[in-house]
C-alpha cells in the first residue's frame, strides 16, 4: 500500500508542479579523471556511491557530494564492474586485467586478488549474505566463488558468447547470467544447477534485474525490455515486452519492486516509467549504467554512468514529465 | 561488418606516348580523358584496428584524345575487378569525436578483366600467315594494387558516409595497344552500412 502511495505521489507531484515538466540541467556531476565510466554502485542505504575511474575506484558521499575514499593499486587496467556488499563491508571490482579484487570497504585495503578469470571481467556481484561472489567474462565463462571459504565453487560454460551481466536474486537463492548469445540462464546458488534458460531477445542481452520474487526484467541490443515470469522455472514465460527507442538498452534498474523502472540506452536516452507517468531525459552520451539511489526519502534520484559525461546524478523530477 | 557502395571519378597518369621496339605509339590509357566507376565492398573487423574484406569494382573510360593522333578516337575501356582488401583504421569508440568518425588506409590487390573497344583498327594482326579480320574489341586479364586513404562519418548507428582518395597501379596486356601498365588516381564518395555494431565497445 505504501509503495502504491509513493508511486501515486510521483504522479501527483509532477501534475501539481508544471514547472517540473521542463527539461532541466540541474544535475550533479561527480569529479572523475575519466569521463568514460562503465559502472556505478550505491551503498545499500544510498549514502555513498562507488565509481570505477580507470584503474581506481572513487567513493563519494551523495549529500553533500564529497570524495570519501579512493581505492588504488588493485588493478593495472580499466575497471569495468564493481559491487558493494549489502553491509558495506567489502567492495569487489573486476575489469580488463582479468583480476577480481576484493577490498575492505572500510580500510580500503585489498583482502584478496583472484585470478581465476582468463579474459576481461565484464560483471561482478556479491550475494546479499556476502558469502558468494559471482562474475562473468568475455570468454563466455561465469564463476561462482565462495568468499567465506576463499574457494572457487563453480566454473560455468553454458553461454556461447560474452557474458554481459550477472546478478543474484533478491533472496540469493538463484543467480542469473545474460550473454551475447541472446540467452539468460538462471541457476540455483546452492548447487549451481541450471534451472531455466530464457530465450526471447533477438540480440545481445545487456542487463538483468530481479525486481521482485518470481520476476526478471531484461534488456538488450534488440531495444527490448522483457519482463519474465519465473514462478514456474520449468516453464518460464514472458509477461510483457516493449521497445525503448531503437538502440541498445544498456541500463535498467527497478525501484519499489519494479513499480518504477529506469531505462537508458546507448544513445543517451533515459526514461523513468511507472504505471501512471513517464519521465524522460536525453543526455546525448552513451549510458553504460543507471541506478536508483536507494532509500531516497524525497523524490527519486538516479545516478548515470556515461561515456562522455562521467557520472551524473539527477532528481527525476527535473526530467520531462508525461502522464500516462 | 560494413557494407559499402562507392562512386568514384579519376584519371590516368603517365606519358602520352609509349615506345615499343623503337616505334613510338600513342598511349591508350593515359590519353583517355578520365574514368568513372562504382565499387561495392564488404569488410569484417578482425581486431579494433584492422578489417579484412572483399570488393568488386567497375571502371568505365572513354573520350581518347591526343593532339593530332586519331588512333583510338571513339575508343572506350571497361574494367571489372575483384579486390580483396586490408584496411587499417582508428579504433571505434562510443564517445567524443571518435564515436562517429572513421579514418582509414586500405591496401587492395586487384584481379580483373579489361575490355577495350575501338572504332578503327590500329594494328594488322596476323595468324598462321593470314590477316585476321580487323580487330575492334579485346578482353585482357589485368592485375594490380590500389591504396586508399580516407575517412567516414557515421550518420546513424547503421548508416555512414565516406570519402577517400586512391592511387592504383595496373598491369595489363591487350593486343589493341602497346601500354603494359597504367597508373590511376581517383576520388571516391560513398555510403556504408554497419550490419553489426561493436558489441564489445566497452572492452575491445
Amino acid at each position: 500500500m505504501i509503495r502504491r502511495l509513493l508511486i501515486f505521489q510521483l504522479f501527483l507531484f509532477a501534475l501539481l508542479q508544471p514547472g517540473l515538466a521542463q527539461k532541466g540541467k540541474n544535475y550533479t556531476v561527480f569529479q572523475t579523471d575519466s569521463n568514460i565510466i562503465y559502472d556505478i554502485c550505491f551503498t545499500s542505504k544510498g549514502a555513498a556511491i562507488a565509481i570505477p575511474d580507470q584503474h581506481n575506484i572513487k567513493v563519494y558521499s551523495v549529500d553533500p557530494v564529497a570524495l570519501l575514499a579512493e581505492f588504488t593499486g588493485g588493478h593495472n587496467s580499466q575497471i569495468l564492474s564493481i559491487d558493494i556488499a549489502g553491509d558495506s563491508s567489502i567492495l569487489v571490482s573486476g575489469g580488463k586485467d582479468s583480476l577480481l579484487v576484493v577490498w575492505d570497504f572500510v580500510t580500503k585495503r585489498i583482502i584478496n586478488t583472484l585470478n581465476h578469470h582468463h579474459a576481461i571481467i565484464t560483471s561482478v556481484k556479491i550475494s546479499l549474505d556476502n558469502r558468494f561472489l559471482l562474475s562473468g567474462d568475455s570468454n563466455n565463462k561465469v564463476y561462482l566463488y565462495d568468499l567465506a571459504n576463499r574457494s572457487l565453487i563453480k566454473e560455468i560454460s553454458d553461454h556461447t558468447n560474452d557474458i554481459t551481466t550477472v546478478v543474484f536474486s533478491n533472496d540469493g537463492k538463484m543467480f542469473a547470467s545474460g550473454s551475447g548469445d541472446k540467452l539468460i540462464h538462471i541457476y540455483n546458488t546452492a548447487d549451481s544447477e541450471l534451472l531455466a534458460t530464457l530465450s526471447g531477445h533477438r540480440n545481445w542481452v545487456r542487463e538483468i534485474i530481479f525486481p521482485c520474487d518470481n520476476q526478471i526484467i531484461s534488456s538488450g541490443d534488440d531495444s527490448k525490455i522483457i519482463t519474465w515470469d519465473i514462478s514456474n522455472l520449468q516453464r518460464p514465460r514472458i509477461l510483457n515486452q516493449r521497445r525503448f527507442g531503437r538502440s541498445w538498452i544498456t541500463g535498467i534498474d527497478a525501484y519499489q519492486d519494479g513499480e518504477v523502472l529506469a531505462v537508458a540506452n546507448v544513445k543517451g536516452r533515459i526514461r523513468i516509467e511507472s504505471a501512471f507517468s513517464e519521465y524522460t531525459f536525453n543526455l546525448n552520451r552513451p549510458v553504460n549504467k543507471i541506478a536508483f539511489k536507494p532509500h531516497e526519502s524525497a523524490f527519486m534520484v538516479v545516478a548515470i554512468a556515461t561515456s562522455g559525461k562521467g557520472v551524473i546524478m539527477m532528481n527525476v523530477s527535473s526530467m520531462n514529465f508525461r502522464s500516462l | 561488418m560494413n557494407l559499402s557502395a562507392e562512386y568514384f571519378e579519376g584519371k590516368f597518369h603517365g606519358e602520352d606516348l609509349t615506345t615499343d621496339k623503337d616505334f613510338v605509339y600513342p598511349s591508350f590509357y593515359n590519353n583517355l580523358e578520365g574514368f568513372t566507376g562504382l565499387a561495392i565492398k564488404a569488410l569484417m573487423k578482425t581486431n579494433p584496428y584492422l578489417s579484412l574484406g572483399i570488393g568488386a569494382e567497375a571502371i568505365m573510360a572513354n573520350n581518347w584524345q591526343l593532339d593530332d593522333y586519331l588512333h583510338y578516337d571513339g575508343a572506350e575501356m571497361k574494367l571489372l575487378s575483384v579486390t580483396p582488401c586490408l584496411r587499417l583504421h582508428n579504433r571505434y569508440k562510443t564517445h567524443n569525436f571518435h564515436d562517429r568518425t572513421l579514418i582509414f588506409i586500405e591496401l587492395a590487390p586487384m584481379l580483373g578483366v579489361v575490355q577495350i573497344n575501338i572504332e578503327e583498327p590500329v594494328f594488322d594482326i596476323f595468324q598462321d600467315g593470314n590477316f585476321l579480320e580487323p580487330l575492334l574489341q579485346d578482353r585482357a586479364f589485368t592485375y594490380g594494387v590500389k591504396c586508399h586513404t580516407g575517412a567516414g562519418y557515421a550518420l546513424t548507428q547503421l548508416l555512414g558516409i565516406s570519402a577517400s582518395y586512391a592511387i592504383g597501379y595496373y598491369k595489363v596486356s591487350s593486343v589493341l595497344n602497346n601500354d603494359r601498365n597504367f597508373v590511376t588516381s581517383q576520388f571516391n564518395v560513398g555510403i556504408y552500412l554497419k550490419l553489426m555494431g561493436d558489441k564489445r565497445y566497452k572492452y575491445q
